[in-house]
């Protein structure tokens, strides 16, 4: 015989689990109990919020659940923010909480919520379990779902004494039941032809990559597709790093903040090849724009999200790695291999121009955002691993960053979560800790989950954090000025906070930079000796970002930087 | 907009009954009627749905619904 809660550890440690964020208390205790003794690292968390976006980080980078845990009550509701987050970025995490004992549920006793029922709406799979005896089964259930088709979170809420109740032991390594372990459908061979066909036809082909790329490890088929048909490679902002953005046919982030290049590439196109997409407003603008004048095949493991937003002329549902492979190797009949696309360079010389345009632009601070991510790339390891807050910087980083390994860019796209930044860059460092990991931070972002840097510290995992600091939510202010009439309010902060002094007070070194030569001398120490150290960059408060689609407009309406003329290169693109 | 049946089954626990409203006005389509009785000796149930909305969404639920594993089949019929 033994307890529940220690079968469900070894059963955990039997399916791969090596690592856990939380906090314990008094409904989960037994969980933490039977954690003494396992052979799983243990991350004591500051706030389970935090907890939940550390597992998305180690989710994204091991591309298997991350797991975070909380208590019963505000231990799980904080649980929430950061399982919408993975459910709207389709990120597999398992949350086990804590629930109060069974004869209590139900009576408002002490710290019981109904954390099921809270995050039902945005929840792949969660269950209050009742049974001891249905505890590990339950566990392995939800830990397969968490990434078989869509990947998405799920949540096992587990009362005190079901944990403690003493069963016998039956140490097997346990299945999925069948409809927690359902594969993909095959490709349909009918649709591969007639994708390939319109592929074959296309003068303008473009391929859309999104974060399905990056689950399903189709990055090599994404390149192989393009380099034979010879076409561009624009991506959604959570398909950032599904293809090395150094390479010669990806033009980078399409949509609202997105790449000039991308975006001319999306008007331009007689047909986009969309790869694990939901084709949101923010990538693709307004659905009937985006389907006229040109052919769309959408490829999607998710088979409700074909046809969602956007009614494509062929769709093929299934894992995106194996429908590309048969959609190559049919291809690979039909035509020949053709040259990259003429369109490509003149894509890019927009790029180009718009690059120069922002170095030859000063700002009114003595460092500007785009300028320190730029110089960013150079100074940082190819496999560095970036995570963001939300906000301006978030966009910066999406325009200027140039990610080159899969999964390293990783930012709260679908929910926009402010505060996702450090404890993501801590679940990654957790996941991967010698790879340098720097998270790019807005200071209204970095003050929402700023107490990760105890962790940071405690645990000694070296993350770089450098915070743009403008001293102002500068997104929100920039919709002020554009929107609302320059009529700021509630946006900007004092000096008063001391960003340098407050991580120091949480252990964790701190240095506030006047220069791009400083900042480079900092980072690139900080990279050699393995430190963590935080970085306060002062900024202006006025940058604003562009290019910027407006909401619910076309590409075409894009706004660029004032004073950006680029009517020799473009006719299709207004200015400011 | 045209009415149409779903017909549903689910894991027998309020929590799948849940997942399933939540899905239906997560699609936003309205409700005209359900029906919902156990099956399979109380292991499941089968849901029938009466819905009014676009052709779209009533798909649209219908996939989206075996996505989660409350869910075991479910079927789309138009019935106006
Ligand atoms: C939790 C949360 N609250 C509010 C918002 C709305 N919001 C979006 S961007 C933004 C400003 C972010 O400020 P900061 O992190 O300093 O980044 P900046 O835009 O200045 O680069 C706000 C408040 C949000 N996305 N998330």
């Amino acid at each position: 015989m033994a307890r529940s809660v220690d079968l469900l550890i070894k059963q955990m440690r039997r399916k791969g689990v090596d690592t856990i964020f939380g906090i314990p208390g008094g409904a989960n205790m037994p969980f933490y109990d039977a954690l003494y003794d396992a052979d799983i690292n243990s991350y004591l968390m500051r706030h389970e919020q935090q907890a939940a976006h550390a597992a998305e980080g180690y989710a994204r980078i091991k591309n298997r659940p991350g797991i975070c845990s909380g208590t019963s009550g505000p231990g799980a509701t904080n649980l929430i923010t950061g399982l919408v987050d993975a459910s709207m970025d389709s990120i597999p995490v398992l949350a086990i909480t804590g629930q109060v004992v069974r004869a209590f549920m139900g009576t408002d006793a002490f710290q019981e919520a109904d954390i099921v029922g809270l995050t039902l709406p945005h929840i792949k799979y969660a269950v209050t379990v009742k049974d001891s005896r249905r505890l590990v089964q339950e566990f392995v259930n939800a830990y397969t779902v968490a990434m078989t088709g869509r990947p998405g979170p799920t949540l096992l809420d587990i009362p005190r004494d079901v944990m403690q109740e003493e069963i016998e032991e039956d140490d097997v390594d346990v299945m999925p039941e069948p409809l927690f372990n359902q594969r993909p459908r095959e490709p349909d061979v009918h649709s591969i032809m007639e994708a390939a066909k319109a592929i074959s036809q296309a003068e303008k082909p473009v391929i859309l990559s999104g974060g399905g790329v990056l689950f399903s490890g189709a990055t090599q088929e994404v390149l192989e597709l393009a380099e034979f048909i010879g076409a561009p490679i624009v991506t959604t902002t959570p398909g950032k790093s599904s293809v090395p953005e150094t390479h010669p046919l990806v033009l980078g982030v399409v949509g609202m903040h997105g790449r000039l290049e991308a975006d001319l590439a999306i008007m331009e196109s007689d047909l986009v090849i969309c790869v694990g997409t939901r084709l949101s407003d923010r990538a693709i603008g307004p659905a009937q724009d985006f389907e006229r004048g040109r052919k769309i095949i959408h490829i999607d493991i998710d088979s409700s999200e074909i046809g969602k937003n956007v009614k494509p002329t062929i769709s093929l549902n299934g894992d995106a790695k194996l429908v590309l492979r048969e959609l190559i190797d049919y291809i690979k009949h039909i035509m020949a291999k053709r040259p990259e696309s003429p369109l490509i360079r003149r894509f890019k010389e927009v790029g180009e121009a718009y690059d120069e345009f922002m170095m030859s632009q000063e700002g009114n601070s003595r460092m500007t955002s785009w300028k320190v991510i730029s110089l960013l790339n150079n100074i940082l390891p190819p496999d560095t691993i970036v995570t963001t807050g939300v906000g301006q910087h978030q966009m910066w980083t999406q325009l200027f960053w140039k990610s080159r390994t899969p999964s390293s860019f990783i930012s709260s796209c679908g929910l926009g979560t402010m505060g996702f930044g450090l404890p993501a860059a801590f679940g990654a460092k957790a996941a991967a800790p010698d790879r340098t990991v720097v998270n790019l931070d807005g200071d209204g972002s970095f003050l929402m989950t700023c107490q990760t840097l105890a962790c940071i510290a405690d645990y000694n995992l070296p993350i770089i954090t450098i915070i743009f600091d403008n001293r102002t939510l500068g997104m929100v202010r920039q919709w002020q000025d554009m929107f609302y009439q320059k009529r700021f309010k509630d946006v900007d902060y004092t000096d008063k906070t001391d960003l340098v002094k407050l991580s120091e007070a949480f252990g964790v070194e701190a240095v506030r930079v006047d220069s791009y030569e400083e900042l480079t001398t900092v980072v690139k120490r900080a990279v050699r000796s393995n430190t963590a150290i935080t970085i306060d960059v002062p900024i202006g408060r006025e940058e604003m970002v562009f290019p910027m689609v407006p909401p619910g407009k076309w590409l075409s309406e894009v706004k660029l930087p004032p004073g950006l003329e680029l009517h020799d290169k473009v006719s299709h693109i207004r200015t400011a | 907009m045209t009415r149409f049946l779903i017909y549903v089954q689910l894991s027998n626990n309020p929590d799948a009954i849940a997942k399933m409203m939540l899905l239906v006005k997560q699609g936003q389509l309205s409700l005209e009627g359900a029906t919902i009785a156990s099956t399979d000796s109380g292991a499941r149930l089968s849901a029938i749905l009466t819905l009014i909305g676009t052709q779209q969404k009533a798909e649209w639920l219908t996939k989206k619904l075996l996505n989660y594993p409350f869910f075991h089949q479910a079927w789309l019929l138009r019935i106006q």
